[in-house]
């Protein structure tokens, strides 16, 4: 009982209108202080309660390590060099490692690519899992142990009490995942983070992972921050889609917006990617070119070496001076292009 | 299990099977007449009467085949008789089982003590590469293992015997002479574990499953002891098992400092003396030891991996 209560109690303490994980102009830099490179600048990101926001774009974007910077987990190369992230009204960039535990799995919790290599293998599944309930709850190891067989038959997994007591050599790749959600719940977290939560798993059981987690948040009534390369997996999911690419959103908006109708030539050649679009010729189409590292980059739109209409149109002289502004187009859907124009309605309000 | 510990057996057995037989051949080595050896042993006289050597042979038995006399030599080993001892007179199984108790507590005492340091020592270097604890770290190995036992030794015995007073300078009487040579043999293997385990720990450390286990609100120490030591501990254990069969054979140097009777001065002395019987036993004896260590290594292996556990059929 105690445990509800503090948990309706802590979903009032922020005000309404403010935004559950706020993320305000991110610098992240790689590598040795000093020669350090920057591979996020001036990231912006919001969660609203219950909202589930799909973060996409191509492997190197900045995805994952803006999901790390959320949770002060970035590996030790990488650093924070600006910004601000605020949790529920709190500084996450000021906090101390005992805030920050106090933070991680029991407010925000987090799934990974890699579900089978997240397990420490030599540690029974049941009591990893239980580790949250433990730290965060303070529950015995009995009362943690048969919380984890109700996650477990949560999360739909099978024998619950069988495979608490297996090791993690035991678990299929979608196995493994499920645990590792349970284990990320446990503690009923505000937020849930799933970086690349399904890529490393088979097609089948993608879509099953993408519905437990879609039917947990509407449950828990609990915000999802879904990070994929994927935009057509996700953006059916989402609430709201925001497209990364070489360390910046480049577009944001409505999920069905952004999927319908596309402004930025990016997103456009995400979408037509995964909708397996095919060419004049019969042939997939492709996005040109590899993406660029926001290091790589002194001035000019960042998607300019690969934008088709940087290479036609009239707008060729700013595509490649200066980069535009992540401009309104419709409502709060927002595009970082010079082709862009604000929608007339918009234009007078 | 049942399966691997069947193969385990089997090996040891053979292993076994191959020592003793290698052993019983060593009075052969050499001069090829164990009947000479016993008596140049006894008697100086290097002119030897053809006649007493036919005696000393039908005395040893050495006249049978050698087959008869292998199996006659192996079933005296296997009840602990490995015969008189050329020197001292004594039954040589007696002797070496002295010595080895003594080696396996100055072996053991030292390895645990290195292991007590390093592991921390080791693991909080790597919690932190290039961090002030990694720098100490690498600079006190570096000076360990440049270090050699005879200049620490009597260093050692100068500092606390000869001028603090605390410890016996030398001699086996009581846990107070364990502690010296055991602080003197336990630090090139300090400085060995804090690298292998600094090694580790950095790998371990940098493992998704330390991130994660890091976003369910673990703390580093909280993470490192769940986590982080068992995963690292697997090329700790196989240098532990190293440097134990190693010193099982005797630490030379140290035990003659220290006047210790272990089994690295029995060795010694015996060799120096060609006194056969005890280089039989002491050989036999330390590869037994040796190959029961790496089965038990083996043992330890199952035990923190669960996965290699279920590839031997568990």
């Amino acid at each position: 009982m105690s445990v509800v209560v503090s948990l309706a109690e802590r979903r009032v303490t922020a005000a309404p209108a403010e935004p559950l994980l706020a993320i305000e102009d991110l610098h992240v830099a790689i590598g040795p202080s000093g020669r350090a490179a920057p591979v996020i600048e001036g990231m912006n990101l919001e969660i609203r309660r219950s909202e589930i926001v799909a973060l996409v774009g191509e492997s190197g974007s900045g995805k994952s390590l803006t999901a790390l910077s959320a949770t002060r987990l970035l590996p030790r190369a990488a650093e924070i060099t600006r910004g601000r992230i605020r949790f529920d009204g709190e500084d996450v960039l000021a906090m101390g490692p005992r805030a920050l535990d106090g933070l991680r799995g029991n407010r925000i919790g987090m799934i990974f690519q890699q579900p089978q290599a997240m397990l420490d293998p030599t540690c029974r599944v049941g009591d990893q899992v239980a580790e949250s309930l433990r730290l965060h709850r303070g529950l015995s190891r009995e009362a943690a142990g048969a919380r984890v067989v109700e996650l477990f038959r949560e999360v739909g997994i099978p024998a619950p009490e069988a495979r608490a007591r297996d090791f993690p050599y035991a678990f299929s790749g979608g196995m493994a995942q499920r645990v590792m959600i349970a284990a990320a719940l446990s503690a009923d977290p505000d937020l849930l983070i799933a970086d690349e939560p399904t890529t490393a798993l088979d097609v089948t059981v993608q879509a099953q992972i993408l519905r437990l987690l879609h039917e947990q948040c509407r449950q828990r009534r609990m915000s999802l921050l879904l990070i994929s390369h994927d935009l057509g997996i996700v953006a059916a999911l989402a609430d709201r889609v925001a497209v990364m690419y070489a360390g910046r959103v480049i577009e944001e908006g409505p999920a069905r917006a952004i999927l319908s109708a596309p402004r930025h030539p990016y997103t456009r050649a995400l979408v037509e990617c995964s909708l397996l679009k095919r060419d004049a010729g019969g042939r997939l189409v492709a996005l040109p070119g590899s993406a660029i590292s926001a290091r790589e980059l002194s001035h000019g739109c960042r998607f300019q070496p690969r934008c088709a209409i940087a290479a036609q149109s009239a707008h060729n002289h700013d595509c490649c001076s200066s980069e535009p502004a992540l401009a309104c187009c419709h409502g709060s859907h927002k595009a970082r292009c010079w082709a862009v124009k604000p929608e007339p309605e918009e234009a007078q309000q | 299990m049942w399966h691997f510990a069947l193969r385990r057996g089997t090996v040891l057995l053979l292993t076994l099977f191959v020592v003793s037989v290698v052993a019983f051949l060593i009075p052969y080595i050499g001069e090829g007449d164990p009947a000479l050896l016993v008596l140049r042993a006894r008697i100086a006289d290097p002119n030897v009467d053809p006649a007493t050597l036919e005696a000393m042979r039908r005395q040893l038995g050495l006249d049978r085949p050698l087959a008869i006399q292998y199996l006659a030599w192996l079933g005296d080993a296997l009840r602990g008789d490995f015969g008189l001892s050329f020197i001292r007179r004594a039954p040589v199984g007696d002797m070496l089982g002295g010595a080895l108790l003594v080696s396996i507590t100055l072996a053991l005492s030292a390895l645990l003590l290195a292991l007590l340091v390093s592991a921390p020592l080791g693991t909080l270097a790597a919690m932190r590469p290039g961090g002030r604890a990694d720098t100490a770290a690498t600079l006190l190995t570096q000076t360990l293992i440049a270090i050699p036992e005879y200049w620490m030794a009597p260093m050692g015995i100068l500092i606390f015997a000869l001028w603090l007073g605390w410890l016996p300078s030398a001699g086996w009487d009581g846990p107070a002479s364990l502690v010296l040579p055991a602080l003197v043999l336990a630090l090139r293997p300090l400085a060995y574990f804090t690298r292998i385990i600094r090694a580790a720990m950095i790998d371990v450390l940098d493992a998704p499953y330390i991130t994660a286990a890091r976003s369910r609100g673990l703390g580093m120490t909280q993470t490192v002891m769940r986590h982080g030591l068992r995963n690292g501990a697997m090329p700790v254990i196989t240098l532990f098992a190293l440097w134990l069969a190693g010193l099982l054979g005797g630490s030379v140097v140290v035990e003659v400092i220290f006047a210790i009777p272990g089994m690295g001065r029995l060795i010694y002395e015996a060799v120096i003396n060609k006194d056969i019987p005890v280089l039989q036993a002491g050989f036999v004896a330390i590869v037994a030891l040796a190959v029961v260590i790496n089965t038990l290594v083996d043992l330890a292996y199952l035990a923190i991996n669960p996965a290699l556990r279920h590839s031997h059929g568990a």
